[in-house]
């Protein structure tokens, strides 16, 4: 029997049947079995025809770093979970394709041709009231309340501490170095990353850890302990949003911008809430009410964009701090 | 014929060792092309690195000293309390292998401004003052680990005192801590300048204890800020350069001290119930002290259990991530002992034909060690980048971790080894025993009791290593550490605390199980 | 029939050249002040020194280009004659399966051998839990097992008591006249006890042997060196 034939009729049904693969790079706890990854692979899955494999980097930190080394030589097709402080950064970097999406119809602002947004959050504070009885309602009264221990988040390894320097920033401008050596002798630990900090928190290291306002809505649904509450902030909050764009290199584009339109859709965004715990960026006050109690929205301040070198001047303002 | 395969049977032999070295150069090689292609925009500003490097050294000297000195005290101590001998020893090793990040949590969860020593203090209303997360608290972990090893190589030491020096003594009426001081100090210290350099090497590679405890942004270690140039900076050049920049100040530090390979782990436990001297209650009070201090991170071990989730332990991801960890573990397990096995078989034979060559292969070996994994981790990565991911994030993760331990292991076995080797090798040209035969049925045979140890005491650190996944991050296998840091991410302490209980329970196991086999042997 | 013929070899200043024909079999005594050459000589002809010049033939065939497990002979040291970690089994059988396999026939070899040198011991004991006397009594079995024309003992039992090395050298001494054609060289300084097994004798002085040939005690008595020796 001709060989050519053979080859052909074995591997025939399998080309067929070998279903298109999605690959997405994203970080450790987006996938995990408690975060929202399963399920929307599963709601994604029903509906694509296709394989979605996941792949994971060290932290959301560390995903744009990865791209930029590789220059997407591992071929994935989408990048989930940058956060607006590096969109700048990646579109300087020419990581990324366009979208092609039109109309966005989201709770937030959005207008980017390279990245959508899947959810969003605001930094905060969040302290047990059972042990701090009157909490403060503004960064001043934060610095001046010498009682107050805090956790924060080392800038140049975190997310949220790059969020608290943005916050400062936006707040105090000029004065952000002075704000940041009034807060210092409070600060107990600055922890490398987020879970090292809240644990510590948890452990009754400090009075307060810089977090998201959506921490307390953890407690309260899933271990019905409504004790933990986000300080209130009369300067308002800085806003997070974590995006996903599609990577050069992809393999599979079609796929990767359903993906996309997909995640905006609530078939997606359901899972964020008790999933990411951050809001989703479509309105689900309907259908996840508990949530929305659970982690009421606080005044937001404005969305900015930073460029590389804005960045790091937030940084530098937190390391000039830190000199004395 | 016969020579034939004689000479093929000696090369399959060297193999492992041939492929290690053929692969070191093509890392090293790789690295200078590296550089030779660096972007023009590319400079490196040690001074913005002085206070890393400088820490570095600080950090690994104070924590060199006060390992040095608590674990010579603590092994007189603990020998003079007559108490078991092998399950000491046998205790100390495993402290010295537990993973960093539960004796890191342990020492948080008994020591921390909440945590249970504070408890004390305020039941007794006294101020509780110390802070765990500062420069104290990273000496304080660092050195838990490097007192368990100085303790335990000056205890195997003791241990072994040769019968007549007791006997002197005693017929001297000679005090024993007068003969340590005076007499036996020699013998007591010798061959303990490798153990020196591997206290160091240990301190000055500080990572994950730095990562946990620091608490402070100025305490950063040069493993610190490779991983920050690397994992979120996308910058290869200056985490390489800074491994380059520490392998150079480990390696002239060293050199002080020397290294001489005279690390003897022989397990010649005495027989001999010989009482030596009278136990005093300041012995007993100080045993007691002395173990307390090492069990203080198992108190966590209370915290854990108390959060039993069954679910959890019968969770698919938890079955697969131990799984995982297994395999990881088999296989650069398999990788270190057959690379070291080979080295051993080379270095010998160059001992055996009186070549100086033997020091090479020593070197070729043992400078691993002085190697910081986070950047072979990156020089490997960007390799495997070039050659377009050939290699699998799982082999990449088994090789690293092989290298790591494949150094330790080669020291552990090397004088046992090499024990006897010329009379060995002349009966073996004699009787015309294969190199095969000779180290399948001869030389395992030997060391087999060390081997089993060594074995078991690698797997267990690289079940527990944290590092080289750090950087080859890969969903696709998730081990025990990278589930339980998962845990951690979503809010699950609790679960988190429990995972990580069980997994030091189990590493126990695995720990305590060849040690049971070598009794029975016995 | 063993020839040295000019056989030298050189460490730092010490310098040998051996030259004799021994013509006979038996035991044949090697003696000499310590550092007089007698481990060389016998590392020489046992082929783990290669000597610088000279020839030695053994049986007529030239040994120097052979390896020592192609020379019809064994040879036996002070001390390490076994492998520790090995059993006594193992141990012997190794002299002619290296495979140590444990089949039937290499068990009855072996106990047949240890019968023979009346060693009355459990063949599975690890050799290290053996006493002295013991021990070097299973490396003369694996010697016998071995079953080689000649040979070599370095000082065998010198590290033993005065009552098992006599029980020792009436083995070897045993071994020897049960076996024709043997030829033992047995170095020691302990001439007194070498003399009751054999009256032939090569003394070494300074890396040389005396005479060249094999010398009777008597004869041994009559030269200068020797003399001194005994002082």
């Amino acid at each position: 029997m001709n060989l050519k034939l053979l080859s052909i009729i074995l591997f025939l049904p399998i080309q067929v049947l070998a279903k298109e693969e999605l690959k997405v790079l994203t970080y450790g706890s987006f996938v995990s079995d408690w975060g929202p990854g399963p399920n929307i692979e599963k709601e994604f899955e029903s509906i694509c025809n296709c394989n979605l494999i996941w792949n994971t980097a060290e932290s959301s930190g560390a995903l744009l770093s990865r791209i930029k080394l590789t220059k997407n030589n591992e071929g994935y097709d989408i990048l989930l979970g940058l956060d607006d402080s590096l969109i700048k950064e990646a579109e300087e970097n020419d990581l990324f394709l366009e979208h092609k999406i039109k109309e966005f119809n989201l709770d937030i602002d959005w207008d980017n041709k390279f990245f959508t947004p899947f959810d969003y959050g605001y930094f905060s504070f969040i302290y047990d009231q059972t042990k701090l009885s009157s909490p403060p309602q503004s960064f001043d009264e934060l610095a001046s309340r010498n009682d107050i221990s805090l956790i924060i988040m080392d800038p140049r390894y975190s997310t949220p501490g790059l969020g608290l320097a943005k916050w400062i920033n936006q707040i105090y401008q000029e004065d952000t170095v002075e704000y940041w050596k009034s807060l210092q002798d409070q600060i107990v630990i600055t922890s490398k990353s987020w879970s090292d900090g809240y644990g510590l928190f948890l452990e009754g290291e400090s009075d307060v850890v810089l977090s998201y306002t959506t921490s307390p809505a953890y407690h309260s649904l899933i271990e019905d302990n409504s004790n933990y509450q986000a300080l209130n902030m009369i300067e308002g909050h800085a806003i997070q949003i974590e995006v996903m764009g599609i990577l050069k290199n992809a393999n599979n584009i079609e796929l990767a911008r359903n993906f996309l339109e997909f995640s905006l859709s609530e078939n997606f965004q359901q899972y964020i809430p008790q999933g990411n715990w951050m809001y989703p960026v479509i309105d689900l006050q309907n259908s996840q009410s508990d949530f929305y109690s659970a982690a009421p929205k606080p005044k937001s301040l404005e969305q900015i964009f930073p460029s590389f070198s804005e960045k790091e001047s937030w940084i530098l303002n937190w390391a000039a701090s830190l000199n004395e | 014929m016969n020579k034939f395969i004689r000479y093929m049977e000696a090369y399959s032999i060297r193999l492992p060792y041939i492929l290690y070295i053929g692969t070191f150069f093509f890392i090293f090689i790789s690295g200078i092309f590296f550089f030779i292609q660096a972007p023009d925009n590319f400079n490196f500003i040690i001074l913005n690195y002085s206070n890393a490097i400088f820490f570095t050294f600080l950090q690994a000297i104070v924590a060199t000293f006060f390992s040095s000195l608590l674990g010579f005290i603590f092994s007189l101590i603990l020998y003079l309390s007559g108490k078991s001998q092998r399950l000491i020893s046998a205790f100390l090793n495993f402290c010295f292998i537990l993973p960093v990040i539960f004796v890191s949590f342990g020492v948080i969860f008994f020591y921390s401004s909440n945590g249970v020593l504070s408890r004390l203090f305020s039941l007794l209303s006294l101020d509780y003052e110390l802070k765990i997360f500062s420069f104290i608290g990273i000496i304080y972990v660092t050195s838990y680990f490097n007192i368990a090893f100085n303790a335990n190589f000056f205890f195997r030491k003791l241990v072994n005192l040769p019968e007549n020096y007791i006997k002197l003594l005693k017929s001297n009426d000679i005090p024993f801590l007068t003969a340590v001081r005076l007499q036996i100090r020699k013998y007591l210290f010798q061959g303990y300048r490798s153990i020196l350099i591997l206290t160091i090497i240990f301190c000055a590679s500080n990572f994950t204890i730095l990562y946990l405890l620091s608490g402070s942004p100025h305490l950063v270690t040069i493993e610190l800020s490779i991983y920050q140039s690397i994992i979120f900076n996308a910058d290869l050049y200056s985490g390489i350069t800074l491994g380059i920049i520490q392998l150079i100040l480990m390696l002239v530090l060293a050199s002080l001290i020397m290294f001489n390979q005279n690390y003897d782990q022989s397990l010649n436990f005495s027989k001999s119930c010989m009482r030596i001297f009278s136990k005093s209650s300041f012995i007993s009070i100080g045993f007691y002290l002395i173990l307390f201090y090492f069990l203080i991170p198992f108190l966590i071990l209370i915290k854990g259990l108390f959060n039993f989730n069954l679910q959890l332990v019968l969770s698919p991801s938890f079955i697969n991530s131990i799984f995982n960890s297994f395999m990881i573990s088999f296989v650069s397990v398999s990788f270190a002992v057959s690379i070291s096995l080979s080295t051993l078989f080379i270095y010998r034979s160059f001992l055996e034909r009186n070549s100086r060559l033997h020091k090479l292969i020593f070197i070729s070996i043992t400078i691993l060690l002085f190697i910081p994994s986070l950047s072979l981790s990156s020089i490997i990565f960007y390799l495997n980048f070039n050659l377009n991911f050939i290699l699998s994030n799982f082999f990449i993760v088994s090789l690293i971790n092989s290298f790591f331990i494949t150094p330790i292991v080669f020291v552990f076995l090397s004088s046992k080894f090499i024990h006897n080797y010329f009379y060995e090798y002349k009966h073996c040209v004699l009787l015309n025993i294969s190199p095969m035969i000779r180290i399948f049925k001869i030389d395992i045979p030997k060391i087999k009791n060390e081997l089993i140890l060594i074995i078991s005491a690698i797997f267990v650190l690289s079940l527990g290593d944290l590092t080289s996944v750090t950087i080859f991050n890969d969903s696709s296998f998730r081990t025990i550490p990278l589930f339980i840091s998962q845990l951690y991410n979503n809010y699950k302490y609790d679960d988190a605390f429990f995972i990580l209980s069980l997994f030091i329970i189990f590493l126990f196991f695995v720990m305590y199980m060849p040690s049971r086999l070598l009794k029975i042997n016995a | 029939m063993l020839k040295l013929n000019n056989l030298s070899c050189s460490f730092d200043s010490f310098n040998t050249n051996f030259n004799i024909e021994i013509a006979h079999t038996g035991i044949i005594g090697v003696v000499g002040r310590s550092g007089s050459g007698k481990s060389t000589l016998l590392n020489l002809i046992a082929g783990f020194i290669k000597p610088q010049s000279g020839e030695i033939f053994y049986q007529n065939s030239f040994l120097n280009d052979l390896e020592p497990s192609q020379r019809d002979l064994s040879i036996l040291f002070q001390n390490y004659n076994n492998f520790d970690h090995l059993n006594v089994f193992e141990n012997v059988i190794l002299g002619i399966d290296p495979q140590m396999k444990k089949t039937p026939s290499n068990y009855k070899i072996t106990r047949d051998i240890l019968k023979k040198l009346s060693l009355d011991i459990d063949i599975d004991t690890p050799v290290n839990l053996l006493s002295g006397g013991e021990q070097q009594r299973v490396s003369i079995a694996r010697c016998l097992i071995r079953n080689k024309s000649m040979l070599l003992l370095d000082e065998p039992f010198n590290s033993l008591d005065p009552g098992l090395r006599r029980g020792l050298y009436e083995d070897v001494l045993m071994m020897t006249k049960k076996t024709p054609n043997l030829l033992t060289l047995i170095s020691s300084h302990l001439i007194d006890e070498l003399r009751k097994i054999t009256n032939a004798f090569i003394f070494l002085h300074q890396g040389k042997i005396i005479g060249n040939k094999i010398l009777s005690f008597k004869e041994l008595s009559t030269n200068k060196f020797f003399n001194e020796y005994l002082k």
